[in-house]
This record gives C-alpha cells, sequence and structure tokens, in this order.
C-alpha cells in the first residue's frame, strides 16, 4: 500500500513538473527572438517571401538569397535547415503553404540524402515543438517513430512499436535537447535576414582527398544502404502541395566536391521529375564550379556560393519567364 | 512465468533464434546431469562435450564470417584463390553473455561447487533470465540458481532500491552515454577531417571512454535494479572503475562478471601468477587475447585487449618504477589528495589510448587516431555542435560527482538523495524531467548488444 501511494505521488509530481516545464518551454521557444529555434519559427510560421530555398545546409549555405532576390528581383528566403534532409523540407513547405503562397519553392537535394539513416529521423526532434499546434507537421513526426519497424537493429526489433507517440505524451519531451538553445537564443541579438549563413574557409586538396576517401569509407561500410521511400515521398508530397497551390517548384542539387554517376539517386530524381513535369536543375558535375577554392568542405563557401547562386538566378529567370508565358 | 517472459523478451528479437538458445540449454542440462553422476575420466569427457557445443555455437554464429574472411586474405597473401561462402545472418542478441553463463554452470558442477540442476525449466531461466539476458552480468550458479527457488515476498526497501538503480543506469545511458555518442561518431567516423587538431582527438577517446562505461554500466545497472525489483539479487558488474588509482585496479572493477570468469575459469587454471612472473605474463596475454576475441569478431577488438594485457604486463615488471613515478605526488600526508588525482587521471589516460581500437571502425583509423594525438599543429578543438557538448559535459560533471561521493563520502552504491521525504520526491522527479529534457531518444543502441 505504501509503495502504490508514494509511485503515484511521484506520478503525479512528475506529470505536473512536466505539465508546468512544458508551460514555461512553450512560452520561451514561441517568443525567441533570435537563434536557430526562432528562425526555425520563422520559416514555418512568418515568412512571406516570393521565392523559398528549402533543404539541408547545402541550401542554408550554397544558396545566397540577397544575390538571388537582387537579380530576380522577388524577395527570397533561404529555409534551409542544418543536418536535415527532404524529410524537413516537406514539413516546411507543409507549414509555410498553410499561411502563404510563394511564387516559387526551391528545393535542394544532396544526393547523399535520399539514402536512409537513422540520423536524419532524430533529427526531426526539431519539429516537436510544433506537433500540438500545427497538425501539418505530425504525418513526418509520425514517421520519426514508425521508422523502426523496418530496421535491424536489436532494440528497435525488441521494441518495434511506435514510441514516439508515447513519448510525445510528455510536455517536456517536446523541447528535449532544446533548453541550451532556448536559453542561449534569448542572449543572442541578430536578426532574421535571408536564413542564408555562408562559410567562410577555403579546402585544401588534401582535405578534399580524405573528405572523399572518408566518405567512400564510409559508404562502403554501409551494407544495407537504400534510398528511403519517406524521402521519395516527401519529394512527391512537397511537388503535389506547390502543384496544388500554384506554386513553382524547382529541384536543385547545388556543386559536390565529386559527382558519383552511378549512384541511382541521380535516376530517381530525373525520373520523378520528368513525370511531374518539375525543373530539375543538377550542379553536381557541372564543370564551372570544379575549383577548390569555392569549397570550404563539401559545401560551397561564401564567393563559391555567390557565383553558384548567380548561375542559379539565371536558370531561375529562365524558369519563371517560361511559367509566365504558359 | 519468468522463464515466458524471458521467451518472448528474446523472440521479440529473432523469435527462431530461441531453437539456438534451446538447444544449448538442452545439452548444458543433460550435461550437468551427466558430469554429476559420471566418474572420472566420463565426468571431463560431458564436460568437454558441453563446452564444445558451446563454443561451436559461438563460433558459427559469431566467428564463422571472421575465420572464413582471415583464410581468404592470408590465402590471397600467399597468391591463393580461396571462395569460403560467408553466412549471412544477424548475430543471435546477447550470444556471447549466454554461452559464458552456460559454460559456467558446467564447469562449476564438475568442479562440484554446484549440484546439476534436476528441474529444467529452472535451469532453462538460469540461462535466459531477460534481465541480463542480454547484455549481463555473466552470473554464476551459486549466486543466481538458488534464488529462483526462493520465494522473494515483496520488500518495500528492496523494490525501491532496485528502481533507483534502474533511473541511474537509464540517466547513465540517456543523458550521458548517447549524448558523448553524437561528439564521438563525429570523430571516430571521419577521423581525417580533423587532421592536426591533437587536442580533438583526445577529447574524442576521453569521450569514448566515458561513453562506453555509462552505455555498459548504464545497461548493467537497468538489468541489476530490475533483477532487485524481482528479488533477485545480481552480482556487481561495474565498481567506478574511472575512479581507479591504476590500471589493474580498473580492470576489478570494469565488467567485473567477465573479468572474474576469465580469472576463475582461465588465468587461475592455467596456474595464475603462481608459476612465477614471467608464467604469470603469459597468461595474463592469453586471458587478454581471449578476452579480445570474446568482445567481437574483429581484429580491432583482439588488439585492444591485447594492449590492455600489455599494460598490465608492464605493470608487473615495473611496478617499483611506476610507484617511484607517483610518489613524485606524495605529500606527508599519505594517499594525499593531489596524489590520488594523479594516480586516478594516469590509470584513466592510458585505459583510454586502446579503447581506440574498440571504437575505430579499421586497424587503419584507429592508427590514424593515436598518431593524431600527437600532432599539434592548433590548439583547436571540433566540438561539433556547441549545445550537445555543453550538455555532455554536464552530463560527465554529473556522473563524476555521484560517483566521488558514493566512493569517498558514503562508501555504497547508493545515489546521493535528500533525506526529507518531499524533498526526496522532488528530488527524483527532477532527474526523471531532466532525463525527458535531455536524455538521447533515437536510434542509438547500447554498445554491448553486439556481443
Amino acid at each position: 500500500m505504501k509503495f502504490i501511494k508514494n509511485i503515484f505521488l511521484l506520478f503525479v509530481l512528475v506529470v505536473a513538473l512536466d505539465q508546468l516545464s512544458g508551460i514555461v518551454l512553450h512560452y520561451l521557444y514561441f517568443n525567441l527572438k533570435s537563434g536557430a529555434e526562432f528562425e526555425t519559427t520563422y520559416a514555418f510560421t512568418k515568412t512571406d517571401a516570393d521565392i523559398i530555398v528549402t533543404g539541408s545546409s547545402k541550401a542554408r549555405r550554397n544558396y545566397n538569397t540577397p544575390l538571388i532576390s537582387d537579380s530576380l528581383g522577388m524577395t527570397c528566403y533561404n529555409a534551409g535547415h542544418d543536418g536535415q534532409s527532404v524529410l524537413f523540407s516537406y514539413a516546411m513547405t507543409k507549414m509555410i503553404l498553410a499561411h502563404h503562397t510563394p511564387k516559387m519553392i526551391v528545393v535542394e537535394i544532396f544526393p547523399e540524402e535520399m539514402y536512409y539513416t537513422d540520423l536524419h529521423y532524430d533529427r526531426l526532434n526539431i519539429l516537436l515543438p510544433y506537433y500540438s499546434d500545427y497538425p501539418e507537421i505530425r504525418e513526418v513526426c509520425d514517421w520519426r517513430g514508425a521508422r523502426k519497424e523496418d530496421s535491424t537493429s536489436i532494440e528497435k526489433r525488441l521494441f518495434a512499436f511506435n514510441t514516439e507517440k508515447i513519448k510525445l505524451l510528455s510536455q517536456c519531451y517536446r523541447y528535449n535537447s532544446m533548453w541550451l538553445d532556448i536559453a542561449t537564443g534569448y542572449l543572442k541579438k541578430e536578426k532574421i535576414k535571408s536564413g542564408y549563413l555562408p562559410l567562410t574557409d577555403t579546402i585544401t586538396e588534401a582535405e578534399k582527398n580524405n573528405y572523399i576517401s572518408e566518405f567512400e569509407n564510409r559508404v562502403s561500410r554501409e551494407k544495407d544502404r537504400h534510398i528511403d521511400p519517406n524521402k521519395i515521398k516527401s519529394l512527391l508530397g512537397i511537388i503535389e502541395l506547390c502543384k496544388k497551390k500554384n506554386v513553382i517548384v524547382v529541384v536543385s542539387m547545388s556543386p559536390v566536391l565529386k559527382r558519383y554517376n552511378d549512384d541511382p539517386v541521380y535516376k530517381s530524381i530525373i525520373d520523378i521529375t520528368a513525370q511531374n513535369n518539375v525543373p530539375f536543375l543538377d550542379f553536381t558535375g557541372d564543370e564551372r564550379f570544379n575549383h577548390l577554392e569555392y569549397f570550404a568542405d563539401n559545401h560551397l563557401n561564401k564567393s563559391g556560393s555567390s557565383f553558384y547562386s548567380q548561375v542559379l538566378a539565371d536558370s531561375l529567370k529562365k524558369i519563371i519567364s517560361s511559367s509566365i508565358r504558359n | 512465468m519468468l522463464l515466458i517472459a524471458s521467451c518472448v523478451f528474446y523472440m521479440f528479437f529473432i523469435p527462431s533464434y530461441i531453437l539456438i538458445l534451446i538447444f544449448t540449454i538442452i545439452i548444458d542440462y543433460f550435461a550437468g546431469l551427466w558430469i554429476e553422476k559420471a566418474e572420472n575420466k566420463n565426468r571431463k569427457l560431458f564436460l568437454i562435450l558441453s563446452i564444445a557445443a558451446n563454443i561451436g555455437v559461438l563460433s558459427v554464429f559469431k566467428y564463422y564470417n571472421f575465420f572464413a574472411g582471415n583464410i581468404e586474405g592470408i590465402a590471397s597473401l600467399l597468391g591463393m584463390k580461396v571462395n569460403i561462402p560467408m553466412l549471412n545472418m544477424i548475430l543471435p542478441i546477447g550470444l556471447s553473455f549466454h554461452t559464458f553463463q552456460a559454460m559456467s554452470y558446467t564447469i562449476e558442477v564438475y568442479r562440484r561447487n554446484q549440484k546439476a540442476e534436476r528441474n529444467f525449466l529452472l535451469y532453462a531461466l538460469y540461462v535466459m533470465f531477460y534481465p541480463q539476458l542480454v547484455a549481463g552480468p555473466i552470473e554464476r550458479p551459486q549466486n543466481l540458481l538458488h534464488q529462483f527457488r526462493e520465494e522473494h515476498p515483496f520488500d518495500y526497501d528492496r523494490v525501491v532500491s532496485g528502481l533507483k538503480l534502474m533511473l541511474w543506469g537509464l540517466f547513465k545511458k540517456v543523458v550521458i552515454a548517447d549524448r558523448l555518442g553524437a561528439f564521438v561518431s563525429n570523430i571516430f567516423d571521419y577521423p581525417q577531417q580533423h587532421t592536426g587538431e591533437a587536442l580533438t582527438y583526445w577529447m574524442a577517446i576521453f569521450f569514448f571512454a566515458w561513453q562506453l562505461y555509462c552505455d555498459f554500466s548504464g545497461y548493467s545497472d537497468i538489468a541489476i535494479g530490475a533483477a532487485r525489483v524481482m528479488g533477485i539479487k545480481l552480482m556487481t558488474n561495474f565498481q567506478r572503475p574511472y575512479l581507479s588509482k591504476s590500471i589493474g585496479e580498473i580492470w576489478q572493477r570494469w565488467h567485473i562478471s567477465l573479468t572474474s570468469w576469465f580469472m576463475d575459469y582461465v588465468f587461475r587454471p592455467l596456474g595464475g601468477y603462481r608459476l612465477g612472473r614471467n608464467r604469470g605474463a603469459i597468461n595474463l596475454m592469453f586471458v587478454y587475447f581471449l578476452s579480445g576475441l570474446w568482445h567481437g569478431a574483429a581484429w580491432t577488438f583482439m588488439l585492444c585487449f591485447v594492449l590492455f594485457g600489455f599494460q598490465l604486463v608492464f605493470r608487473l615488471y615495473f611496478k617499483k618504477q611506476i610507484n617511484f613515478l607517483y610518489g613524485i605526488f606524495e605529500t606527508k600526508k599519505k594517499n594525499s589528495r593531489w596524489n590520488t588525482i594523479f594516480q586516478t587521471a594516469v590509470s584513466f589516460i592510458l585505459i583510454c589510448i586502446p579503447f581506440t581500437f574498440f571504437r575505430a571502425h579499421s586497424f587503419s583509423d584507429a592508427l590514424f587516431m593515436l598518431k593524431s594525438l600527437f600532432v599539434f599543429s592548433s590548439l583547436k578543438i571540433s566540438i561539433g555542435a556547441t549545445d550537445t557538448f555543453i550538455y555532455s559535459l554536464i552530463g560527465i560533471f554529473i556522473l563524476y560527482a555521484v560517483e566521488i561521493y558514493q566512493e569517498y563520502y558514503s562508501h555504497s552504491n547508493d545515489l546521493p538523495e535528500p533525506k526529507v521525504k518531499w524533498q526526496k520526491f522532488l528530488f527524483f522527479a527532477c532527474i526523471i524531467i531532466y532525463i525527458l529534457l535531455t536524455g538521447v531518444f533515437d536510434s542509438s543502441q547500447f554498445i554491448y548488444f553486439q556481443f
């Protein structure tokens, strides 16, 4: 009896603390005025730009949105997010189209991101604060828990059910691993400009070779490497949503250190874009960018991203004018 | 009931693999009975049969591909082309753990330290008891079997202490180990990305040592705590190893159930230190080689443990000189604080270096990292995501705060907690909230599940 009473008391205390902390964190999170969390909320709920670039760090570092904006005479916002993939772009597109209809959405795809990796699902935790207030992103959040079903790891077989919904009963869990960022967000002063965050370093030949050999080693270690069906679904979902809202959608691949021509991702993207009549701009093998001085690592640096954005803007201009003609 | 729960738990993984377990259970059950009944030579024969069956299963599932790959490699070096078919199967969960536990049963029956178990279901439960089935502690029949026969009436203090231990284990796993894992993976998966940043590599090997400890001891705490809730007392598996003052002490406090297994069943029967220092050194090296082999079918694991063996052998031969060096920090007061800190730090650093082979993806990656520890082209530390790094440091701080309290103040394994009842409730509620806020609830799994 004593045990049941004490366990119940502890449970009540945990629930109360959880709810209270959840309310405080919710307030603090959604009232941030700078920092990565604020930028995500801004992109999700407030951006009203004509052109929006979505994607991973490749989008954030490689797309000089002020330059694109100047070239096209349209406002342009970079909603790329470090460490994310097309899963996040899908959630982002859903959120943006729920409150705003831009003229164009550019979806940056890095070939490697189309492969299944747990990491991309783990990193979707940044969507969790929006889970209860924004039903648009729930589909993607639910994939976070459901992906465990087709996994081979031991724990995922032991717990082969969607634990995410159970975890989401906790208010605190929605802000898991964020309290430090929320706290430091209040110390930061920089305001949102364009979302573009250039890198300044320049890669050396040795660093490039190291990068390529480590990448190839990693790929050779991944025996079950396969294109993630959810990512294909996400790309198709973005295209479908944009078409419904009459938004021009462009799939773009920015320059990389090395293009692997036999990578099946290219064929998948070419097929999807061709079938849906979506422009696909592939700069991964473009010789104009085959210079070390344009790269910081596998991302472009400031000068590389400016040059790339200029080239991209010219292509986008043609796409916009052809769409106006049609 | 416990046996059914254990079967269900095991079958969550790959249901058909339970047949492998049943196969070894049947063999060892009858081997135990026959060893007890038989006389002289036949006793040994049945023991060998039982051990051969266990090692056979282990060899097929865990080592077949490794040996086949090595034979192919050696043949190709000699200019021959050998094509051995590889097995494409997932390693049964916790195979090395329950195999060793099963072997300890037949060995103890052989040594007449344990009576053969007549009840098949009880023996099956001894091998399959689910809290320790997948990652230990590797129990001995004298400690565990009789407990399954006894009644375990509800005991408030015992259940609460089990739950607290489980909570601390969960904390170590999700708040510390998995958080450190993010930083560690960044460096170990791409070792050449940080060339010249020696401090980054030092940080990576330190973080991995803490990650491994929190991951494995976290699991052990959960297992021991869960068993305690049910009234079963499992052996201690970790006793704050990173507060040890020598390499030898670390191994007395690290994965105690495996270390003592090798000591009881391999090292001492080979003569231990009794046959002189040189023979003792050879025995030690052999045990650590086997320990490496137990951990995984890869040369990196073996080299890691062979290096640990070398460290111990070095200590065996140069104990006086080592003590002289430690004496530099000795003050008038014996066991002074500075001396303790110095010895603890040196032991920790020494243990971290071989662990590089444990974590590295390949031999060449590990060598590259070890060389990089001494290439100071810059004093930069690539910490990756700042928040992850800070969460990691907070976790390590909490770990040391708790363990220093346990080691030097409470002299027990209890968590430091307030005395007043309502403060106690608040304290544990806050730990749960901190786990929810800072724990890593993603795809990472327990490192030792792979063994």
